[in-house]
């Protein structure tokens, strides 16, 4: 009983953590008329909102946003101006349809993913850029996402053509433990590193059997061949078997299952059967079943939930800066995603659609949640001095949900608690029908020995009565001669020996007649008695039978209970969190009306207001660039871009002139020469630039992205790069060139800032510009280079708003 | 992928106090990337600025042809032992200079470690901990920078001194805020000056004018990261007026002459003006000890170099009393066997080697454990790079059992199942 018990709440927990709840989609009854994802995610976020949201953020917000979010880099001048003066309502899903279909979108997710699967670890087997080109290549065909894992979990880098995909698995060694941690990690938003040694302390849904569940399907994978040749390679055999360090005892064997799913089968194969290719020395040998292969397929099916799960929050992380759950490999009860239902439903969303990348970001970047800006609402510190009273409200609601919650919980104890009492009846029965069945057997076992004692009755019955018509003629014989000579002696003794033989014979014969009756009459005894107990079990039977059945209705309630229990939890969640908002805002007025004089305190309290909003998607967010995003947007806004393609298209220009035999080019000639060329193009400017950036932003390479900091090294590149200082010379030489006779304030104001910060400037910029210049004007290039360097480090370039 | 939001990144800096509270403080559970801030006032703690300085004898040291000597036995090598100024206490005569300083320092003969390839074992006695997959553990003068790191300071809080320009120091999960800067040959942080051809009075220029233009968004959308950015431009002023303290030839000829006309020379020469400007964290590395052939000869001269040298240092820093604040590790990745290979070399060997500490918190003079007859075993007060990492910690003030809040993880600070060496703590 326990054991059930345990078995339906842990998958419980599990469905609670990961959410695969069938009938979660019932709590909204909108739900029945299908609304594309971004109308619902905004229906979720706008539920969780409290007081005035973030207002719509402005075209040139919108437009820095989504290009550094979609193309990993900041808009050209010209491009930015067509999109501001561009005056169609439709303009914002226009662009992003736009951005979806660039090369710079594919170069973009190129790097995203590669970060998000590689984690920028150095080279051991393959090459980066091998594994990016695959990337950009699954990106441009547009793989499915899920398909994109699945290949690279499976492909073990044998055939030429996989063996850039296999940079997943050779770079980690192809080691068991590696990958088990990573694929937790990486692929279902869950670190156990804890767990590989025992059930994680503080963690209780990070256990030792999940972690060596995932890795019993990846313990028989191992590097094969030495280090650049390497490639992966799997045995038939090798089972798994674990200890907990904390508890002891006997190793327990395990099966490869993913967490909260059943144990995994493997067909059960002669050692001859189990090898396409045998194993021998030096040779890689294959297995007929892999298991490595079947975690690709289960994992990325689309019925895995955790899977999407993790896919989603990732992908939202990359559009808003951060998880609806975060840290994103930490899922967790304690860690849960700050908005349930909204990961719930964008992980339905990413499968609807078919794991598209480009589809789901998409509605991503539609909604309005993704569009918000990332000021706080000017009203909301007015709303702030009647919070009081909205938190009062919400108290009072989270008071009702926490006793319905207990009233619940009460109900979930006692249906488990019936559940315990129905399954003891069920007990008791089940050895009482175990008792009579045995009874029964014995009664059986009687009953056959009787019939066959009774058989071998019956078959000697017949020989007794022959000897019997024997016997008695021959005694009558036997009488007759004695009669005819009386006084012989030697007939007389024959007639007295007959007739003795055969009172022996009849004497036998009526024992066994006894014999026979009186078995038959046991037989029938014992025949009723089986009679008798079979109806009790009959009657047995069909009230087991009612007690399961009853039993099964009490599970099934509880479920439903264990759902209205998740579902009031969740509610729970929200409005503790809009308590937690309410209380931030509260003290922010209160700052604001004890404290007037105090700026550092009223900026303590806005930030934290601020940061909230940011966190619960109700602001948008303030994230620094990326290494890639910043190498881009510098090289953009300095022209740099610009300056290669046209080398690029010259050289290829020239190329074509001088060639002899000019023949006519196909147009999927063309479209492959351009696809080329724009690669080159992004080769050149990544390889002239982006090294220097990932080292001076980032850490080392051949390190995960870590959270920002800002640093002193980072100032110094960006202040002192000797490269820098020449591109910035360079882009002002150029300016002034393109127009040499208009220099006027007014229009350097709106060149660097469209180039730069993708906006035009507002007045009060305008004039410090046109200040500075006056201020040097006898030496306006350098003046314009002072610009230009101011523009770049400022906190609006660094940062995407 | 973008990064998430960091608390940690400015509370050394100018927003310290307001955005320490509401991120770590006020945002509560929502924000999980919480820093460091239950350690913040670790270094405070510590009363007055304890500074570290490591030097890290690469490839690995001979204990004994060091600190440990056997001399007179089967595999003992060719050199005597000498008194030192401890008596009592012996060491190599490979040492002399140093034998007169041994009054500020402390031995350890008895460690044992498990890593016995440089790889592995390097990052053993860098960080104190295995490596793991996926584990990214920093650098113990990254660590110990985080710790240690004064409010505002005007360096960069840990430097590694080195002459390959492979990048050594890594701040693993405390990312790049404590990573070491790489003093390449003794050269300057890079770009810490304008490049040729941008003058100074122009680089200032441009500060003032990023400072006037930089508003939008620096108006009312403030958060940790865009203050710490912004301070990250003073501070790199800062750092970049403070220019001086990275140039030796501020040093006078004689002081250059002291220490030796070597790259380890001008290292330490260098390490002394950086503690004496109150850089918390600092490595200096030695080259080439990994003597698999000809151990004695390799010895005999990267000694020689060594040994005038780091006595020097260690006499200044005594002299100038900055030895009461500093602690001074000299540390290998590992030992050398007891056993002569047939190329007259000793290989490598982690079962019962040596290392040096010496500075504030630590109990001069003092001998920890011992080694039998000919080095082979350790025969008493077995320890391991754990409890030198605790030990180090505690010398240095920091509460070594405390944990890093890593993106809402703990990290212990260092391996729990360790403690410090107490006989060697003052």
């Amino acid at each position: 009983m326990y054991h059930l018990v345990l078995i339906i709440s842990s998958l419980l927990v599990f469905e609670t953590l990961f959410g695969s709840f069938a009938a979660a989609g019932t709590s909204t009854p909108e739900n029945q008329i299908a609304q594309p994802l971004h109308v619902e995610i905004d229906r979720i976020v706008d539920a969780e909102r409290v007081g005035p949201q973030a207002s719509r953020c402005t075209d040139s917000e919108f437009l820095r946003r989504v290009y550094l979010d979609l193309a990993g880099k900041i808009p050209t001048a010209q491009e930015a101006l067509d999109f501001l003066q561009d005056s169609h309502p439709d303009k914002r899903a226009r662009l992003i349809d736009t951005l979806l279909e660039t090369p710079h979108f594919d170069r973009n997710f190129m790097r995203v993913l590669d970060v998000m699967f590689m984690e920028r670890r150095i080279e051991k087997v393959i090459s980066p850029g091998k594994f990016r080109e695959f990337l950009r290549t699954a990106i441009e065909d547009r793989q499915p996402l899920n398909e994109l894992i699945r290949e690279i979990l499976i492909a073990d880098g044998a055939k030429d053509e996989e063996r850039s995909a296999a940079r997943f698995l050779l770079d980690r060694s192809a080691e068991p433990h590696i990958l088990t941690r990573d694929v937790g990690r990486l692929f279902l938003g869950v670190d156990m590193q804890c767990a590989q040694c025992h059930d994680h302390p503080s963690i209780g849904d990070y256990l030792q059997s999940d972690y060596y569940g995932i890795y019993a399907f990846l313990n028989r994978t191992y590097l094969f061949g030495s280090e650049i040749g390497s490639v992966v390679a799997e045995r038939a055999e090798g089972e798994v078997e674990f200890v907990s360090v904390f508890v002891g005892g006997d190793p327990q064997a395990m099966m490869p299952h993913l967490p909260g799913r059943n144990n995994m089968t493997e067909p059960t194969m002669t050692q001859e059967e189990r090898y396409i290719v045998k194993p021998a020395e030096g040779v890689r040998p294959i297995p007929k079943f892999s298991r490595r292969s079947l975690l690709a397929t289960e994992l990325t099916s689309g019925k895995y939930n955790a899977f999407q799960k993790n896919l989603a929050n990732r992908l939202w992380a990359h559009m808003f800066g951060r998880g609806i759950v975060h840290p994103l490999d930490f899922h967790h009860t304690d860690n849960p995603p700050t908005n349930p239902e909204l990961l719930f439903t964008l992980a339905e969303g990413l499968a609807d659609l078919d794991f598209d990348l480009r589809k789901f970001l998409r509605e991503i970047a539609l909604s309005k949640t993704y569009q918000r800006s990332s000021e706080l609402p000017s009203q909301l510190l007015q709303y702030a001095e009647k919070a009081k009273n909205d938190r009062e409200k919400v108290t009072a609601l989270l008071k009702k949900a926490r006793d319905n919650q207990k009233k619940l919980n009460k109900q979930l104890q006692e249906n488990s608690k019936s559940l315990a009492e129905y399954k003891s009846q069920q007990d008791e029965l089940e050895r009482q029908d175990s008792d009579i069945q045995q009874r029964i057997d014995a009664l059986v076992n009687t009953i056959n020995a009787r019939q066959s004692q009774l058989r071998t009755y019956q078959a000697a019955w017949h020989d007794l009565e022959q000897a019997e018509k024997k016997l008695n003629a021959l005694k009558e014989q036997a009488e007759e001669l004695r009669q005819l000579d009386p006084d012989d002696q030697q007939l007389q003794q024959l007639a007295q020996s007959t007739a003795k033989q055969y009172q022996f014979i009849l004497e036998e014969r009526n024992v066994s007649l006894e014999k026979m009756k009186e078995i038959k009459e046991t037989l029938r005894a014992q025949t009723e008695a089986k009679e008798k107990f079979s109806a009790e079990v009959t009657g047995l039977n069909k009230k087991l039978l009612k007690v399961k059945n009853e039993y099964k209705k009490i599970a099934a309630s509880g479920l439903i209970l264990e759902h209205q229990n998740m579902l009031q939890q969740n509610r729970i969640v929200a409005l503790r969190a809009k308590t937690e908002d309410l209380e931030l805002l509260d003290q922010w007025a209160k700052t604001q009306k004890e404290n007037p004089a105090d700026s550092a305190a009223q900026l303590d309290a806005r930030q934290a207001v601020a940061n909230r909003w940011r966190n619960r998607f109700q602001c948008g967010h303030i994230l620094p660039l990326t290494a890639e995003q910043l190498t881009w947007s510098v090289s953009e806004a300095l022209g740099i871009v610009a300056q290669k393609s046209q080398e690029i298209r010259r050289k290829q220009q020239e190329k074509k002139e001088n060639a002899t035999d000019a023949k006519k080019e196909g147009s999927v000639e063309i479209k492959l020469k351009e696809k080329q060329l724009i690669k080159s193009l992004h080769n050149q400017v990544e390889g002239g630039a982006l090294y220097d950036f990932i080292i001076n932003v980032h850490d080392f390479r051949g390190q995960p992205d870590g959270s920002y900091q800002a640093t002193a090294k980072e100032a110094l590149f960006l202040s002192h790069s000797k490269k820098l200082q020449t591109w910035i010379e360079q882009a002002a030489k150029q300016w002034v060139d393109e127009s040499p006779e208009d220099l006027s304030a007014e229009s350097v104001a709106k060149k660097l800032y469209l180039a730069i910060l993708s906006r035009q400037p507002d007045a009060e910029e305008e004039a410090l510009v046109r200040g500075y210049l006056v201020a040097r004007t006898e030496d306006p290039h350098t003046a314009l280079q002072d610009l230009i360097w101011a523009l770049l480090s400022c906190t609006e370039f660094r940062f995407q708003s | 992928m973008k990064k998430n939001y960091h608390c940690g990144s400015s509370e050394h800096t100018l927003a310290r106090r307001s955005f320490l509270q509401s991120t770590c403080v006020a945002g509560g559970s929502m924000l999980l990337g919480g820093g460091l801030s239950n350690l913040a006032t670790a270094g405070e703690l510590a009363g007055g600025q304890r500074q570290l300085l490591v030097i890290f004898l690469d490839g690995g040291l001979s204990q004994l042809e060091s600190w440990d000597p056997k001399p007179g036995t089967l595999e003992g090598g060719p050199f005597r032992t000498i008194p030192t100024s401890v008596p009592g206490t012996h060491i190599s005569e490979l040492l002399p200079y140093t034998a007169k300083q041994m009054h500020h320092l402390a031995v350890i003969r008895s460690l044992e470690t498990t890593e016995n390839d440089h790889t592995p074992a390097k990052y053993l006695l860098e960080t104190g901990r295995n490596q793991k997959e996926g584990s990214d553990f920093p650098y113990l003068g990254a660590a110990a920078a985080s710790l240690l790191e004064p409010t505002g300071g005007d360096l960069p809080p840990y430097v590694v001194i080195q002459t390959s320009s492979y990048h050594l120091g890594h701040g693993g999960f405390l990312g790049s805020r404590y990573a070491g800067v790489n003093l390449v040959r003794g050269k300057p942080p890079r770009n810490l000056t304008p490049p040729e051809g941008l003058a100074v009075e122009e680089m200032q220029r441009r500060s003032q004018l990023r400072d006037m233009l930089d508003r939008r968004l620096t108006r009312n959308r403030r958060t940790a990261d865009t203050e710490a950015y912004a301070s990250s431009y003073q501070m790199a002023q800062r750092m970049s007026r403070k220019k001086d303290v990275f140039d030796l030839s501020k040093e006078s000829k004689q002081d250059q002459a002291r220490y030796g006309e070597h790259d380890f020379g001008r290292h330490c020469l260098l390490a002394r003006r950086l503690l004496e400007a109150g850089l918390p964290c600092i490595q200096v590395r030695h080259r080439a000890y990994d003597s698999h052939f000809e151990n004695f000869n390799i010895h005999l001269e990267t000694l020689g170099e060594f040994d005038r040298t780091f006595a020097t240092l260690m006499d200044d820093l005594h002299q100038r009393g900055l030895l009461d604040t500093t602690l001074v590790a000299v540390m290998s990745e590992m030992g050398r066997t007891p056993k002569i290979n047939n190329q007259m070399g000793r290989d490598h060997w982690t079962k019962a080697w040596s290392m040096v500490l010496g500075g504030c918190g630590i109990q001069s003079e003092a001998i920890y454990g011992k080694t039998n007859d000919r080095g082979m075993e350790i025969v008493d007060g077995k320890v391991n790079q754990g409890d030198v990492f605790h030990t180090i910690y505690s010398a240095l003030g920091i509460d070594s059992t405390q944990s890093f809040q890593i993106g809402g993880k703990d990290v212990p600070i260092a391996e729990p199942v360790h403690g410090p060496i107490e006989d060697l703590l003052t």
